[in-house]
């Protein structure tokens, strides 16, 4: 018998649930608008939903990771945000724990 | 944009009470829909169904409400869940009961039919119920949005808490013997005691408190019935809460209630001379009636629900 379908789904959107904010986070060091960075994301490979990635900004940007600033050259007003001080740190951190886990993982897996 | 856009937003932004923040709200939702209906234009769909298809992307506008603010999406989550679960079975299972019983009483007392007393009982033990419910959850609601995770856990577990294991089948605690029969005798001995060591001291001779005429029945129908008990607790011990034991127990506590209770109603319990001795007047005692009584009531419930659910508990090991 093989692993459901939603079973599998649900475990690989658990697993790639905190490389969205590393994604996000290492994406706007060059500023940018959600719709932008969502494709732009897509494009790299990173899968996001657009209902989690437009919270998140706003979350990110509440705890200080992400500055924001409302772009009103065009006509259409766009808010476009960018990786704070903060947020830098936070990407070389999660950046770092992202390898110490693939090497850790790369381990588990090989000895199997 | 259009009027569908428009009534999105609105139904979107319309409970955000602050000002800045809605208009915040309202421009960063305007922003995603012009960029999403943009997308699925240059995908080839017409500018009606792009813009419904991206509204119907961004789902329930109170969701998307929400999940920008980060407001919970739920009454109760899991920070305060069991705090309440406990307040509302504790509350539950003694607050509608207690004032059902007192309420009983009360009608008893003030002489209604017995149709009244059932209906205004019952009713009075689903409103009590109904109020306690909301309001406990009304104030763990309230709780759950101005506390953040940061205050910490207001229902902190330690070890502690932890219950003990379930009394092995068998025998009952020697404590529980031991207090029981301590405690009937003392009762016991102070309705001796009352006879003829009380303080009230009238002429040189000592005032019983209890009427003196129950010593010819009512009395030695008190000690047969501390004997009953003496004997229930020693049976208690020797086997446990079992269901015989429980039913037992209901006999025994009714009849107290139903002596006591009789006794004090027509006026032969306490000695008329002590009474007036110590300035207590007969409407005194009659106007005290009803809540007398509603504490015996629950005494003697307390006593009958203990007794079966020990035996509910035990039965169920």
């Amino acid at each position: 018998m093989g692993i459901d379908d939603s079973v599998t789904a649900g475990h690989l959107q658990e697993l790639r649930r905190g490389t969205v904010v590393l994604a996000a986070l290492a994406a706007l060091r060059t500023p940018g608008y959600g719709y932008a960075l969502l494709e732009s994301l897509t494009t790299a490979g990173i899968h996001v939903d657009a209902n989690t990635l437009y919270p998140l900004l706003r979350r990110l940007e509440k705890q200080g990771l992400l500055t924001s600033e409302w772009n009103t050259d065009e006509p259409r007003p766009r808010k476009f945000y960018r990786t704070s001080p903060d947020g830098e740190q936070l990407v070389a951190t999660l950046t770092a724990e992202w390898h110490r886990l693939d090497d850790s993982l790369r381990n588990l897996t090989e000895e199997i | 944009m259009t009027e569908l856009t428009d009534r999105y937003v609105y139904a979107a932004t319309r409970f955000v009470t602050d000002q800045d923040e809605r208009v915040e709200l309202d421009r960063e939702l305007r922003e995603r829909i012009a960029d999403t209906v943009d997308g699925h234009r240059s995908a080839g769909l017409g500018p009606a169904e792009a813009e419904e298809r991206a509204l119907t992307e961004l789902g329930d506008p109170l969701r998307v409400s929400a999940a920008y603010r980060e407001r919970p999406m739920y009454l109760i989550g899991p920070r305060h869940y069991f705090a309440w679960q406990r307040v509302m079975v504790i509350v539950l299972a003694t607050a509608p009961w207690i004032v059902g019983v007192i309420d009983l009483i009360v009608m008893i007392s003030t002489r209604e039919p017995v149709e009244t007393v059932i209906a205004g009982t019952i009713s009075t033990i689903v409103m009590v119920a109904v109020q306690a419910a909301f309001w406990i959850t009304l104030g763990f609601a309230v709780a759950e949005r101005v506390t953040t995770p940061a205050d910490g856990d207001v229902d902190r577990w330690t070890p502690e808490r932890l219950p003990q294991l379930p009394e092995s089948t068998g025998r009952g605690k020697l404590s529980d013997l031991i207090a029981s029969l301590v405690f009937l005798v003392i009762v016991a001995g102070l309705i001796v005691w009352q006879r003829f060591g009380s303080l009230v001291v009238v002429d040189g001779e000592r005032m019983p408190v209890l009427d003196p005429a129950l010593w010819d029945v009512w009395i030695p129908v008190m000690f047969l019935l501390l004997a009953l008990e003496a004997v229930h607790a020693v049976w208690v011990y020797r086997t446990g809460w079992t269901w015989p034991a429980a039913i037992v127990n209901l006999p025994i506590s009714l009849a107290w209630g139903a002596l006591l209770g009789w006794l004090f109603v027509s006026g032969r319990l306490l000695n008329p001379d002590f009474l007036d001795r110590v300035g207590l007047s007969q409407g005194a005692i009659d106007r005290s009636q009803p809540y007398v009584l509603a504490v015996l009531a629950v005494i003697i419930a307390w006593e009958l629900v203990d007794g079966f659910y020990k035996a509910y508990r035990r039965g169920r090991q």
